[in-house]
């Protein structure tokens, strides 16, 4: 393809002509000899040829330009986080962060020395694609989830392979699919109760897929099992001793997606676990069960050091999300667990049930579409420009515990405490997401929770009657 | 009967679905286009009857120097057909791609055609350029492409060199010439289609210093009203040589097809279609076929008067080598 020329052929016969008329004035005034018209001729032609040179020699540099393009890896950052990417879009590597500071503040709720500054979760994320269709996700936590910072672990590390929309592998490390996705739970800084009842990472293999242009969504994998609420990865010893693999599954079905309109958005699913998971009576981490917290990250209940898994744990989840594209938005999920657990050292072993649920809405006051990722704002924040955007946000949850947990062992229960324990909680709270831009944003949360029974506050941290929480948050993400 | 015919259905059915989709790439150098395209569509057909496959080939097309380094650099070229033994030779001193005694494998040291070099001048000969001396004369614009990155390119420059040589007497005379030569070059394109859309289309120099079937194609596309071809006193014995690029094949799978796809290169067919695009033939019915078409022209080769390719590249065209000299004078 000709590059585009320094002088097009018109202007060059112009440039000629105009040299030949300036030469002519001179000729008529001097009745110029042959001789010397036919200098000024070759004069015009190696003139000619010296612009023609000029526009070659661009034409090639141009040329020449388009084909290193062809072969250059090209280097972008921006919102989205830095990333390279090889000439024919088959490599790349993706460098991105997440940082969040957390400010927690607790009024009236029956004990002291809860208010907390922390840094919540310090990621530093390296994705990417392999030969066109393996991806890969490493993702190191630093400090993550605590105000000590010296703490390291390995959140996400997994490799996946695209075959086609319809049908991909990953194995390693990475978000259970028996939850929403972690996107999901945006609207509040911190994860509802729900969350309690689900593994947060596993590790192991599943295959997944969009079928149907999209109509359904699945996963479906064998995982070591993760305990609820931690992340697998040989950390906890219950997750090996089983010799078992816990199968993981989620479905989702957009059924309006074809109709077109904010309904199509509309979409369900269920996701499911089931798996033998056997810990060893001593902690916390060893036994397989994990203590629950409230909305706001305090403990609320503890399974001691007696009890442990001991045989079938099955979770189901059903949910609902509408990111319509508009500036509502809606997630309610819900969990139900069955777990075989040992009430004593003996190994006698009984099955409880315990179910959680929650539903968060949001409505962005300035317009822009909530998203699962957040909102990108219009008109971001800047001094003598805009504001960012401003979203809304409410949300209502609850836990319910087997009440045989905290009957005693001789009357066919767990002999756990109802007085340090909560059996059960509800929490309804609101808030507000300011983001200032794509990356970074401001959220406030305040939070009322109910507990069911726990009246002592004295005997452990988690016993009290109810909490006010107001937690606030800044995140910078790329 | 209806039995036979039966049997006669199932085995055509048979051997219809056992028919295989076959594709080739072939890395080629600029001026080849013409000619392969031609002579895919024959091959194809070729195939399918011997066969029964169906093989697609794809053509790549470029300086040759410039193709030999993407195919060491991973492009999985099944078969390569360049200008220059010396750039198929670096696949496999360079690459390892293919061995080191390739050019035995088939027939003419692996060189199914030949040409050589001549002059291309605008109608009437305004300079009236003849031979080699007068490329170097002042105000004379030539166009060559760059020898660090075309096949063709090389084999102007070592002709030029070894008429001043065999004319002046010695290497030292011949660097000079040369040098002249290329002071009066206005523009080095990277292959020898791009010389020609240099002299032709655009309109610049006055000589294009060019392949003879590149040559031909120009006054057969653009008129032979508008160009002349000027044939020097010595030129060079052009031999683009063809190799299967053996370890892309293998893993490609496509080792018989590519092979077959060169020997064809040798059948009566093949040489009459090189023929017809100007290539001079290597077959004996096709060259007296063509004989009249090609000028009469004293020819030497690149063994004869440089000791082989990889000599001459490494004294000429090697980093810091004579062309290296030459021209950044």
């Amino acid at each position: 393809m000709a590059a585009p020329s320094l002088l097009s052929s018109k202007s060059r016969a112009w440039f000629a002509l105009s040299l030949l008329a300036i030469g002519s004035t001179g000729i008529h005034a001097q009745q110029a000899s042959p001789d010397e018209l036919q200098t000024l001729r070759e004069q015009v032609r190696l003139l000619d040829q010296k612009v023609k040179v000029i526009e070659r020699k661009q034409e090639l540099k141009d040329e020449d330009s388009a084909a290193k393009a062809k072969t250059t890896a090209s280097v972008t950052a921006g919102a989205s986080g830095f990333t390279i990417t090889s000439a024919d879009k088959a490599f790349d590597l993706k460098l991105k962060a997440l940082a969040q500071f957390d400010s927690r503040h607790f009024l009236d709720d029956g004990a002291s020395n809860r208010d907390a500054f922390l840094l919540r979760r310090i990621r530093l994320i390296t994705a990417g694609t392999v030969a066109g269709f393996y991806d890969f996700n490493i993702t190191p936590e630093l400090g993550a989830g605590t105000n000590n910072t010296s703490t390291v672990a390995l959140w996400d590390a997994f490799f996946a392979a695209r075959f086609s929309p319809q049908f991909g592998v990953r194995v390693g490390k990475f978000a259970s699919a028996v939850g929403l996705e972690p996107g999901a739970n945006r609207h509040f800084i911190e994860s509802p109760f729900v969350n309690m009842l689900q593994p947060n990472r596993d590790l192991g293999a599943e295959i997944f897929g969009a079928l149907g242009g999209g109509f359904v969504e699945y996963r479906l994998g064998a995982f070591i099992g993760a305990a609820n609420t931690t992340t697998s990865f040989g950390g906890a010893a219950a997750d090996n001793l089983d010799g078992d693999r816990t199968l993981a599954g989620r479905i989702t079905i957009t059924p309006f997606k074809k109709v077109g309109g904010v309904i199509s958005k509309l979409s369900f699913g269920i996701g499911a676990s089931r798996g033998n998971e056997v810990g060893t009576a001593g902690s916390n981490i060893s036994n397989g069960l994990s203590n629950i917290a409230s909305n706001s990250q305090q403990a609320i209940f503890s399974y001691g050091a007696v009890l442990y898994s001991n045989g079938d744990h099955t979770r189901i989840s059903p949910s609902v999300e509408w990111y319509a594209g508009t500036p509502f938005s809606l997630a309610a999920e819900y969990a139900l667990e069955k777990q075989d657990i040992a009430v004593n050292v003996a190994g006698l072993t009984r099955t409880f049930n315990n179910s959680a649920w929650r539903a968060s809405a949001g409505w962005v006051l300035t317009g822009e579409e909530a998203t699962k990722a957040g909102v990108t704002p219009k008109n971001p924040f800047a001094k003598g420009a805009g504001w960012g955007a401003f979203e809304v946000v409410a949300r209502v949850s609850g836990l319910s515990l087997d009440s045989k947990l905290f009957h005693a062992v001789s009357d066919d229960g767990a002999g756990l405490g109802s007085t340090t324990n909560a059996t059960g909680a509800f929490a309804y709270g609101v808030g507000v997401n300011w983001y200032l831009n794509r990356n970074v944003r401001f959220l406030l949360n305040a939070e009322q929770t109910q507990f069911d029974d726990a009246k002592t506050p004295a005997a452990q941290i988690g016993a009290r009657d109810d909490e006010l929480a107001v937690i606030a948050r800044v995140q910078l993400s790329f | 009967m209806r039995t036979f015919t039966s049997l006669f259905i199932i085995l055509a059915l048979a051997l219809s679905a056992s028919a295989k989709d076959l594709q080739l790439l072939n890395v080629s150098y600029d001026p080849t286009r013409e000619f392969y395209t031609e002579y895919n569509v024959a091959f194809a057909k070729y195939w399918k009857a011997k066969t029964g496959d169906n093989v697609t080939i794809k053509q790549s097309h470029g300086g040759s120097g410039k193709q030999a380094r993407s195919i060491i650099e991973g492009l999985a070229a099944d078969v390569a057909t360049l200008a220059l033994a010396g750039d198929i030779d670096a696949l496999a001193t360079v690459g390892k791609l293919i061995p080191a005694d390739w050019f035995g494998r088939l027939p003419k040291n692996s060189a199914p055609y030949t040409s050589t070099i001549v002059f291309l001048v605008r109608t009437g000969n305004p300079l009236k350029v003849k031979d080699w001396d007068d490329l170097t004369k002042a105000g004379v614009a030539v166009i060559t492409p760059n020898p660090k990155t075309s096949g063709g390119a090389q084999w102007n420059y070592f002709a030029a060199w070894e008429f001043a040589r065999r004319k002046y007497g010695s290497d030292d005379a011949a660097k000079e010439f040369v040098r002249k030569l290329y002071k009066n070059v206005p523009v080095l394109d990277s292959g020898a289609r791009g010389s020609t859309t240099t002299f032709v289309q655009r309109g610049i120099g006055d000589v294009l210093i060019s392949w003879e079937n590149e040559a031909f194609l120009a006054l057969k596309e653009f008129g032979a009203d508008k160009f002349e071809i000027v044939v020097p006193s010595l030129s060079i014995l052009a031999q683009p040589s063809v190799t299967v690029v053996d370890k892309v094949a293998k893993k490609k799978g496509t080792t018989e097809v590519a092979k077959a796809y060169l020997e064809y290169l040798y059948s009566d067919e093949a040489q009459d279609i090189a023929g017809k695009n100007f290539y001079r033939p290597t077959s004996e019915a096709a060259t007296a076929k063509y004989a009249a078409r090609f000028p009469k022209v004293e020819l030497f080769t690149i063994d004869e008067a440089f000791g082989g390719w990889t000599k001459a590249r490494k004294i000429h065209f090697a980093d810091d080598g004579t062309f290296d000299q030459i021209y950044a004078k």
